[in-house]
Parts: structure tokens; C-alpha cells; sequence
């Protein structure tokens, strides 16, 4: 284009008053019949346009753009290039080329000879699995720019009190939903913090939509962004926030925002496990097959079909990259090696017979351990046996439920938390941790589930539920200040702390069966203000009881200082408000918090 | 003599460029500005249309059709009386009666037309559009979309330039929203977004399945034949939204028949909470709109409402949360389409009035191929969508787009056409198909320029060009709606024709009779009793074919149903 582009066409001297262009504009629209001259039409546009853009950039500089429209996507989608520009020359994209076709003397128009079509009676993966994206696979990581926080804090009162407590700390929703999510490394987010984190996005989704659309937008694409960047602590929270903001129509578009296309893909790569996972789903074999660690042998084809195998390896690269690099590639490379037939048939006599020999239970495909509801849990190859691995799941459950309580028990009660303690027990054993450390792990998820469903009752249970977790913060003082912090924050007992004695546990044991039989915990459960004031009767009390002086309370309650103090101003706290008779509400709200 | 037209979901209406200003025709004899988009037959052949149609859904559910529009461009057939009827048949005798009212008003019989279609119908339904206006032996000069021609119609109140105003238009089966700019005279639309499946009968379902659980206790609505049953639900349900416009509370009431009235009182709140999930839809739209016109929704100068839906305080209370302000309702909801479309009756005229005045619009959705890409695990990825015209361009325009063969020796190519925002072709509309041959070289070597025209009227035209053969090849898209020839749309011109009409004096009486027939299904007790009395007794002047007495009974029945319904017609 000429250097006097946009302004020959308008037919003025080049100028920034944007009224000029527009009349110059007006007047040659008017002057054509643009049904009739498409081309000049285009042409009058862009130079219309590109005018504005220079007289806007003329006086000021331009408006730095919003942080995640701009952003590249990671390997790209090919982006037209000039829309100007396109019209007259004849654009081309490297990467976009027609279907390709057999030449007509082959009969079929639509088979393309590198990726043959499902043999027939084989639905295609997306009819199977109706979230997989024919989408290019997303990159394991995004690349966002750095988000700020929306909101000031809206800090009431004692907001400096609740933010040293560390659990409600006196921030907007997105402030504490960003809080959560970064505060630790953890790929997972904790059970106490899943809670707190899945309210505070309810909240922020809540304000948002009380707000006008300009701010909704505001917080869609920074918390769009948030949540990738946060990926996979943000897991369990895609869900919620795809719905609120209806994501699921956009993801799928070409041009969805990055971070947008990111959590769809997440998103849909979770939902496409949980179908895969449940048992009698059409490649449930296959899925778990993979699932396998170390090489497969070469036995691997009595477990699942190699069709299925490869069906769903395909459609996991195709569709949900970041969900094979969570398989064991070793697993992955001995099914893509032929199987050796006359080896495999010969091993399996062998085998068979050696079997028979032996009274050993048949050898391909490690034996599951059925759960109460009749699922099978898959076992890993190298550990204990399904008899072997659910004694000690018993144990666990005795344990941390107290004895007389079992598995079948606890699952009529709270199915969830059964299965959780089994797969803690699984992973405890899968990480070398022994029947020792399953038992250990199993007390600790239980005690912390004890805590967070605690949280959620009212009136005497609720009371009963505060007194023994002042008695357990207490107990973790003895052994550690840092133990006791551990308690305060996640809910759980270091993995190197001694266990608590038996009076104290058998409490434990006590409130977890009793807990286990109230329903569960609603999650909906609206978070009310989380602001909660102290009142300064109750800080008096924490000075006279923990004998520190008034500026060490202080920093404790604003998380700074030793980790003694910080423990002791807690406990003191917890235990002056469980004595407190002043107003019912404010200490409930203290309660609440703890 | 060119007319607007504005054929709507639930009502059409027309409206005439005369004397420098746009008018609307009254339609029947009335004086009704609104036609009900609704048609009836009965078993001889006898077809109403408007509002008799409407009137007579309550007595014959089967053999009435409404909402016709929301099947346009599809396959669906209904069934009146034992004839088919397909949705731009149905819309044919609409514009059909539309253009007997103009031509009773003016004198001149209509044969070119104006017709406005959701911004966001897409292609088939713009197509079924124009045919429905052929079959009413119109020549269709434009479509235009309806939020534009709103805009048209406030932004001409006074000709004065305009910061970007956003068109919010809500009617009984669509939701489209348009951002619009004026300046020197030019309305340029800026962007286009829309649902087309949102619409005030949504509400209305809404509403039916609110009152469910309450309405009915004994059951006795499960008895009726489902076109009956779903008759007096729509109606009940039109009826007490309507009232929920004005009033805090409204009963929800089905007359079953003599002696049984079902009624449950549905509170704005409740009614509210109900159309929650539909408010929600209309946000994204909105957004999108914004998002492809850059601009920010406080930079908006004006939030303008159109279409019937818009009435409810649901609706505006959802807007004015969503942009902090007030909507402006300075145009009438049911009016400023049809007047906008004689606006640009008069443009595509070229009226002196209108020498000033320019309208541009945009395409408001992508247009693009399917193509297949290399995956970056080695394969092919077929079954992508590959964008020519990008949405929110504006039209008319044409653009180029060049693709590849992929294979040796590769003898053709198959096109196939598509519109929609998914990165899948198969989640996006297929338009048809276009298979060309090609000059068989290694794979790549072949190029083939693929252009799309899109015009004013929003309809699509393919051109393919091989550089390397000079072959040209114009589409003749594969559709299967495309492939009736002139001799089949002749013979259904034909048969639409053959439907009898009443004479239009006649036709006021039918349309009494109709809404006398709707009234008596609407009361019970002495009420009912009297109407049918009255309507015995009107259908027996009738017979007596004395132009004098039949007026007189008409002006009673009609006084009548005016004191029983306690308002005037309309």
C-alpha cells in the first residue's frame, strides 16, 4: 500500500480530527453503491479505519490491551493475516490445506490413507467420548501474562486479626481465591482448602453476577486465567466456573480465548476419566491397562484388546495430551511393540501350568480388591494381594473410626470418605509407606475430614467437635509448635509427627464415627461475611492466658513471629472463645473461622 | 410499490415508505396494526390467517399452526387439517395476507418487498425467508436483519449522529443484539451476535413448567389430546406473562371446559427466579457482541429495546443490572422492525428523503471450509474449520482463501461449506458441498483459490479457481432444501393458491366468529352459556345473507365480547 494509503482513498489530507475522517468517510460511502463495488467498499473501509487507528494513536498513547486476549496460543492457530490486505492479494495459511481425497478410481471420496477411518461397527472416539475436542492438543503448560488482582481488600474491622489467622483473611472473594491457590506448591489442592477454595469462587462468581457486564467480563477472563495458571490445583473448580460462565460454549470455538481453550481441555480430559474409570464402560479395560506402571508383557493383550488400547491411545493424544503424560511411558511403548504370538502362547502354557503347580492365583492382570459397592480397585502388581490389601484397609478403617467399625460400615454412612481412605491406603502402599504409614495416612485424612465436616454443623456437635480440636491443637503443642501450625492450616499431622495418645485418639476415633453418621457436608453451603471481629474482651484474655505481652499477640495474630507464639495466641483463642458467653453470633463467627 | 415487511414469531407486521416517512398498515378491517403469525385450516379447504388463525387455536389446536417461524429452513412439516405445510408456506400466507391489507389501503397491489430476518438466521433460514416471500408472489429486492432495521427506525427519529448504541431485540422466538454507530447520516452497524433459540415462548415454557406441580392436582389436563392440552397451556401462559408485565401477581389459568377453570397465582419473584437460566443466555451474546466491536459496555450511548419479550420487567430488570442503567424504549417494541424495513424499502428505491442516509451492516457469523491439517503426532486432522469470511466483516464483501491438494496424484477436491465459531466442522452449520476436479500433480502442487461473496442480503455465493488449469467453477450448492427446481416452487405456489380465502368482508365476521369461539373456550358457567347462545344466533344471520342485519349482529357480538373480555380487540 502506498504510503498515503489510508488517506488517498478518503480523499483528505492526512489528520487526526477523527470527525474529518468519519464525514470523508461518509461522503464517499454516499457517493457509491457498495452492493455494486464490493472491493472499493473494502478498500474505503480499511482506509477508514487505519485513519482512526493513526488519530487515535496520534494524541496519547494507545490503550494497553486487555492481559489474555492478546496472548499467543501455544503451537498456534494460523491467524489471517491483514484483513486489508487478505481481500486483494490472495492470503494463504501454511497449515490449512482441503480434505484430502482419494483419486475417484479408488471409489471412496472421504478415506485418507495415514489415519484409516474406525473399521466398521467402531464409533469414532468422539461419539464415545462426546467432550473429546478434535482439537489441536494443548501444550502441558500456558504461558498467561501476570494477573492482578481485581479488588482492594474489603477489610472490616480486625481484617489484620482474621488475615494472621490465615483462614479468613479480610479479602475479596478473588483475593482469598487467589490466596488458596497460590499458596502452596502442592498439585493438589488440600481437602480444608478445596472447601475454602470452591466458597470463595462461589462468591466471586456470586459478586460478579450482581455487577454490571463490563466488570463480569473483568473477572470471567481473570479468573479464566487464574485457573489455568493455577492448573492442577485449580481442578476441582473448572466445573463451577465453566457453568457460571458458560465456558463450554466457548471452548470450542476457534477463536476461545487461550486460557479459555486451556481448562476446556482440562476440563474435558477430567470428565473423559471419570466415564473411562467407571467399571463396565465400553474401554474401562483398556484405560486401566494403561494405567499399569513398568512395561507391559507380553500377556498385556488378555487384559484389554489392542484395538481398545490403541483406540484410546489415540484418542487420549488427539484430544487430551496432558493426560498420557500422566500414563508410565514404559507402559505405552510395550503396546505399541507387536505382540509376538508363538512366544505368547507357549509362555501362557508355561504359565499356566506353573499356576496350577504352584495354587497360585492366575497371574495376568494383578487381581482387584472389590469395594463395598461391588467397584473393583485396581492393585499395583508389586504390592499385597486383595486379601492382604484390604486387612489392612480394616486397620485403617479401625483406626481411625475406632474398633467394631469397618469398611462396609463406614461406606453405608459416608461412601465418600470410605473410598477416599481406600485410595489413601493405596497410595500409601504405592509409595513404599507400609501397612505402618497406610494406617498413619489414613488417621490423618480421617481427622482432617473430621475437622472440615465439623465446621459445618451447629449448636452441642459443633461445640463438641471445637473442644476436641482445642484438645488436639494442644496435644501438637507438646510435641511441636510447628505440628500444631500444621494442624491449625491443613488439618492433618506432619508425616513425621508422632501419633497423639490414646485418650485424645479415642476421642478421635469417637467423633469420626459419630461425625460419619450426619449427612454430609453441603458444599452449596453459601460462605456468609467472612469478616469476623475479635472483640478486645476476648484479645485480654489471650494476653492474660498466654502470659505474652501485647505486641507479641499482635504479631502473632498478623502470622508473624515464632511458631510458638503464633500456637499458643490460636489455642488461646479457640479456648477463650469456647468460654466465652458474650454475643452468641460473634462467637459463632469466631468458631466459624477456627 | 416496495413494502417492509417484519415477519415475526408470533406477529408480522407491514409498513409502506410514503411522503417521506414510514407508516404501518392496519391490519383487516379492525384496524389492528399487529398480524398474529398464525394460521388455520379446516377440513374444506378453508384457511384463516392472523388473528382469526390465532383466535381459533382455542377451538381447533390441531388444525393451527403458530411459531412457525422458529422451523424455518428446516424439514419440518405441520399438518393442518390433513394438509402439509412446510414453515415457508406457512409464512407465505402470512406475507400473502399482509399484502392484501396494504393493498386494500392503498389501492396498488405490492409486488416487491423488504423482509427482515433475525441477525443471526443463517443461511437456510435466510433462504427458507425469501422463498416464503416468492411463494407470496413477491419479489424479495433485500433481507435485512431485524436489529438493524430497529436501529434504522430510532436512529432516523432525528438524524442526529449517535455514539455506539447497542440493539437489544428479544422477540417470541429469537434474541439477537446489533451495536450500532451513526455519523453523517451513515447507520453502520458495528457488530451482530445472537441465540436463535431464545425467544419470549421460552418464557412461556418457563412459566408452564412453573405452575405444573400446582396447577393440576387430579390429573385431569393428562386426559386431553396433547395439541389440546399444549394449546391451553401456551395460551394460559401468554396470557398471564402478559399480566406479569403489569402486576406484582397473575393467575395462570386453563379453562378445561364448561365447568372447570385450573388457575394457580404466579408472583414476579417466583416467575423471576423460574427465568433465571434463560436471563443467563442473555449475556453471552452480549458480550460477544462487545468483544468483537471493542467496546466497552459503558462506552454504549444507548441500551434501545425491540421486540415483544422485552416488555417484561424480568427481561429489563436483567438488562439494567447487566449495563448499570436504564434501556431506553423510545421505539415501540412491535413496531420499529416493520418500520425500519420501509426505511430501507425506501433506500433500495432510492427516495429523495433518504439521499442522506446509508446503512452498513456486518456478516454476524464466520463463513468458512473444511480442511484437514497435519497433526503435530504425525497424522492428519481432518474435519477442521477454516475461516473465509470472518464474523462481524462488513458486507457485501468478498474474500479469497487459497488451499491445497494433499495428496499424490489427488483428482478432486470436495468443498464442504460451513458457518459457525467451532474450530470443528462439526459443530458448525454445513451450508452444501462443492466437488471439483482438479489436474492430478504430486500432492501440494495444486492450488485452488476458493472465494466467498456475501451480499447485503446476507446470502452466500462460492467461486473456485484453479490458477494452475484456468478452470472456474461457480457453486451450485448440494442442499437439500436447494433442490427443488422452478417447476416445484410453481406447483407449491400453486397449491397455496388453491387454499380458499374468504372474501374480506366475509373474513371480518370469521375472524368475530374465531374470536367469539376463543372467548367461550376461555369461560365457564352463565358466561358461557350466553356466548353460545350468541354464537348460534350470529351464525344463523349469517345465513341470511342480508348485508344489513349481519352488520348489526357483528357490532352486538362484538360490543358483547368486548364487555366479557373487558378490554378493546387489541
Amino acid at each position: 500500500m502506498s504510503e498515503t494509503f489510508p488517506w488517498s482513498a478518503l480523499g483528505i489530507a492526512p489528520t487526526s480530527d477523527r470527525k474529518a475522517i468519519r464525514k470523508a468517510y461518509a461522503a464517499a460511502v454516499k457517493a457509491m453503491d457498495i452492493d455494486a463495488e464490493v472491493e472499493g467498499y473494502a478498500r474505503l473501509r480499511s482506509a477508514r479505519d487505519q485513519a482512526l487507528a493513526l488519530a487515535r494513536e496520534a494524541p496519547e498513547d494507545a490503550v494497553s490491551p486487555p492481559v489474555f486476549r492478546d496472548v499467543p496460543e501455544n503451537g498456534g492457530d494460523p491467524v489471517p493475516g491483514d484483513e486489508a490486505a487478505s481481500s486483494s492479494s490472495s492470503g494463504f495459511w501454511p497449515l490449512a490445506a482441503p480434505r484430502l481425497l482419494r483419486p475417484l478410481s479408488e471409489g471412496s471420496v472421504r478415506a485418507a490413507p495415514q489415519t484409516p477411518e474406525p473399521a466398521p461397527g467402531r464409533p469414532s472416539f468422539e461419539t464415545i467420548f462426546p467432550d473429546a475436542p478434535a482439537d489441536t492438543p494443548i501444550a502441558a503448560t500456558l504461558e498467561l501474562g501476570p494477573h492482578q488482582s481485581l479488588a482492594a481488600p474489603t477489610l472490616s474491622g480486625y481484617g489484620e486479626i482474621e488475615a494472621a489467622l490465615g483462614l479468613i483473611p479480610g479479602q475479596s472473594a478473588c483475593e482469598r481465591l487467589e490466596a488458596v491457590l497460590t499458596e502452596s506448591d502442592a498439585p493438589e489442592l488440600a481437602e480444608p482448602e478445596r472447601i475454602v477454595a470452591l466458597r470463595a469462587l462461589q462468591a466471586a462468581i456470586g459478586e460478579a453476577r450482581s455487577e454490571g457486564i463490563d466488570r463480569q467480563e473483568q473477572v470471567e477472563d481473570w479468573l479464566a486465567g487464574l485457573l489455568a495458571t493455577h492448573w492442577p490445583r485449580s481442578a476441582p473448580l473448572l466445573e463451577t466456573a465453566t457453568q457460571a460462565f458458560g465456558w463450554h460454549e466457548e471452548w470450542h470455538r476457534f477463536d476461545a480465548r487461550p486460557a479459555v481453550r486451556f481448562i476446556g481441555a482440562r476440563l474435558r480430559g477430567a470428565r473423559f476419566r471419570a466415564r473411562v474409570e467407571a467399571p463396565g464402560h465400553r474401554y474401562h479395560a483398556a484405560w486401566r491397562e494403561l494405567n499399569r506402571k513398568g512395561p507391559a508383557g507380553p500377556f498385556r493383550w488378555l487384559r484389554a484388546s489392542r484395538d481398545d488400547v490403541q483406540f484410546v491411545l489415540s484418542g487420549l493424544r488427539a484430544n487430551f495430551a496432558h493426560l498420557e503424560d500422566e500414563l508410565d511411558p514404559r507402559r505405552i511403548a510395550s503396546w505399541n511393540r507387536p505382540v509376538i504370538w508363538p512366544r505368547v502362547v507357549l509362555g501362557l502354557c508355561w504359565l499356566a501350568l506353573l499356576a496350577n503347580l504352584l495354587g497360585l492365583s492366575w497371574p495376568f492382570g494383578s487381581p482387584g480388591y472389590e469395594l463395598p459397592d461391588g467397584t473393583q480397585i485396581e492393585l499395583a502388581e508389586d504390592g499385597p494381594g486383595p486379601t492382604l490389601f484390604g486387612e489392612y484397609v480394616e486397620t485403617a478403617v479401625a483406626e481411625s473410626l475406632g474398633q467394631g467399625h469397618d469398611l462396609a460400615w463406614l461406606w453405608e454412612r459416608d461412601a465418600e470418605l470410605a473410598r477416599r481412605i481406600v485410595a489413601q491406603v493405596r497410595a500409601s502402599l504405592d509409595s513404599g509407606g507400609g501397612a505402618e504409614g497406610a494406617t498413619r495416612a489414613a488417621v490423618n485424612l480421617v481427622r482432617a475430614a473430621t475437622h472440615a465436616k465439623g465446621h459445618t454443623l451447629s449448636g452441642e456437635a459443633r461445640e463438641a467437635a471445637m473442644r476436641l480440636r482445642l484438645d488436639q491443637l494442644r496435644a501438637a503443642r507438646e510435641m511441636a509448635p510447628a505440628t500444631c501450625l500444621a494442624l491449625l492450616h491443613e488439618g492433618q499431622l506432619p508425616e513425621q509427627a508422632s501419633a497423639f495418645a490414646e485418650p485424645l485418639r479415642a476421642r478421635e476415633r469417637a467423633a469420626a464415627a459419630r461425625l460419619a453418621e450426619t449427612p454430609l457436608l453441603a458444599e452449596s453451603r453459601g460462605e456468609e461475611d467472612t469478616s469476623v471481629p475479635i472483640p478486645g474482651a476476648l484479645i485480654d484474655a489471650i494476653i492474660a492466658r498466654t502470659g505474652l505481652p501485647d505486641t507479641a499477640v499482635r504479631e502473632a495474630l498478623q502470622n508473624e513471629g515464632e511458631d510458638a507464639p503464633r500456637c499458643d495466641v490460636a489455642i488461646a483463642l479457640l479456648a477463650e472463645a469456647l468460654n466465652w458467653d458474650g454475643d452468641p453470633a460473634a462467637r459463632e463467627a469466631i468458631l466459624r473461622a477456627l | 410499490m416496495l413494502i417492509g415487511i417484519d415477519l415475526g414469531t408470533t406477529n408480522s407486521a407491514a409498513a409502506i415508505w410514503q411522503e417521506g416517512a414510514a407508516r404501518l398498515i392496519p391490519a383487516g378491517a379492525d384496524g389492528a396494526l399487529l398480524t398474529p403469525s398464525a394460521v388455520s385450516c379446516d377440513a374444506a379447504g378453508a384457511t384463516w390467517v392472523g388473528t382469526p388463525a390465532r383466535d381459533r387455536r382455542a377451538a381447533h389446536p390441531a388444525d393451527t399452526a403458530t411459531s412457525f417461524k422458529r422451523a424455518m429452513g428446516t424439514n419440518t412439516l405441520f399438518h393442518l387439517a390433513g394438509r402439509e405445510f412446510r414453515a415457508e408456506d406457512l409464512s407465505a400466507l402470512v406475507l400473502r395476507a399482509l399484502v392484501e391489507d396494504i393493498a386494500a389501503e392503498t389501492g396498488t397491489r405490492p409486488t416487491e418487498a423488504v423482509i427482515t430476518v433475525p441477525a443471526y438466521f443463517n443461511d437456510r433460514q435466510r433462504k427458507a425467508t425469501r422463498q416464503a416471500g416468492e411463494l407470496a408472489g413477491l419479489t424479495v429486492r433485500r433481507l435485512i436483519n431485524e436489529p438493524t432495521a430497529a436501529a434504522l427506525a430510532f436512529g432516523l427519529q432525528d438524524k442526529g449522529d449517535r455514539e455506539p448504541f447497542l440493539v437489544f431485540d428479544l422477540g417470541g422466538g429469537t434474541f439477537d443484539v446489533s451495536i450500532v454507530e451513526m455519523f453523517e447520516g451513515i447507520v453502520e452497524v458495528r457488530a451482530s451476535a445472537g441465540d436463535n433459540r431464545l425467544g419470549g415462548d421460552d418464557f412461556d415454557r418457563a412459566l408452564i413448567a412453573l405452575t405444573a406441580p400446582h396447577l393440576d392436582p387430579e390429573g385431569r389436563l393428562a386426559g386431553l389430546p396433547e395439541t389440546r392440552r399444549e394449546a391451553l397451556l401456551a395460551r394460559a401462559a401468554e396470557r398471564c406473562r402478559k399480566a406479569l408485565s403489569s402486576a406484582a401477581k397473575a393467575d395462570f389459568t386453563v379453562t378445561l371446559d364448561g365447568e372447570t377453570q385450573l388457575s394457580v397465582t404466579v408472583g414476579q419473584d417466583e416467575f423471576e427466579a423460574a427465568c433465571a437460566p434463560l436471563l443467563d443466555r442473555l449475556r453471552d451474546p452480549i458480550v460477544r457482541a462487545l468483544r468483537d466491536s471493542d467496546i466497552a459496555a459503558h462506552d454504549l450511548s444507548e441500551i434501545v429495546l425491540v421486540g415483544g419479550a422485552t416488555r417484561m420487567p424480568a427481561v429489563r430488570k436483567a438488562i439494567t443490572r447487566l449495563f448499570g442503567r436504564f434501556p431506553n424504549a423510545a421505539v415501540h417494541p412491535d413496531h420499529a422492525v416493520a418500520l425500519g424495513a420501509a426505511i430501507q424499502a425506501g433506500l433500495a428505491a432510492r427516495d429523495a428523503a433518504l439521499d442522506e442516509v446509508r446503512i452498513t451492516d456486518v456478516c454476524p457469523y464466520t463463513l468458512g471450509v473444511e480442511v484437514a491439517e497435519p497433526s503435530p503426532n504425525g497424522g492428519l486432522q481432518k474435519g477442521l474449520f477454516s475461516p473465509i469470511i470472518e464474523r462481524n466483516t462488513p458486507v457485501p464483501v468478498s474474500r479469497v482463501q487459497s488451499y491445497s491438494t494433499l495428496s499424490d496424484g489427488q483428482k478432486q477436491i470436495e468443498f464442504g461449506i460451513y458457518q459457525g465459531e467451532a474450530r470443528e466442522v462439526a459443530r458448525n452449520i454445513r451450508l452444501g458441498e462443492i466437488r471439483i476436479p482438479v489436474p492430478a500433480r504430486p500432492a501440494g502442487e495444486v492450488d485452488v483459490d476458493v472465494r466467498f461473496s456475501y451480499d447485503s442480503s446476507g446470502l452466500l455465493e462460492v467461486d473456485l479457481h484453479i490458477p494452475l488449469d484456468d478452470s472456474r467453477h461457480n457453486l451450485v450448492i448440494l442442499d437439500e432444501e436447494d433442490r427443488e427446481g422452478p417447476e416445484s416452487l410453481a406447483a407449491r405456489r400453486e397449491a397455496l393458491a388453491a387454499l380458499k380465502f374468504h372474501p374480506r368482508e366475509d373474513a371480518a365476521n370469521m375472524a368475530l366468529l374465531a374470536r367469539a369461539e376463543r372467548c367461550y373456550e376461555d369461560h365457564i358457567g352463565p358466561v358461557r352459556q350466553n356466548l353460545g347462545r350468541a354464537i348460534t344466533r350470529f351464525t344463523g344471520i349469517l345465513d341470511t345473507q342480508e348485508p344489513r342485519l349481519i352488520a348489526e349482529a357483528r357490532d352486538r357480538l362484538s360490543a358483547q365480547l368486548d364487555a366479557i373480555e373487558g378490554s378493546s380487540p387489541l
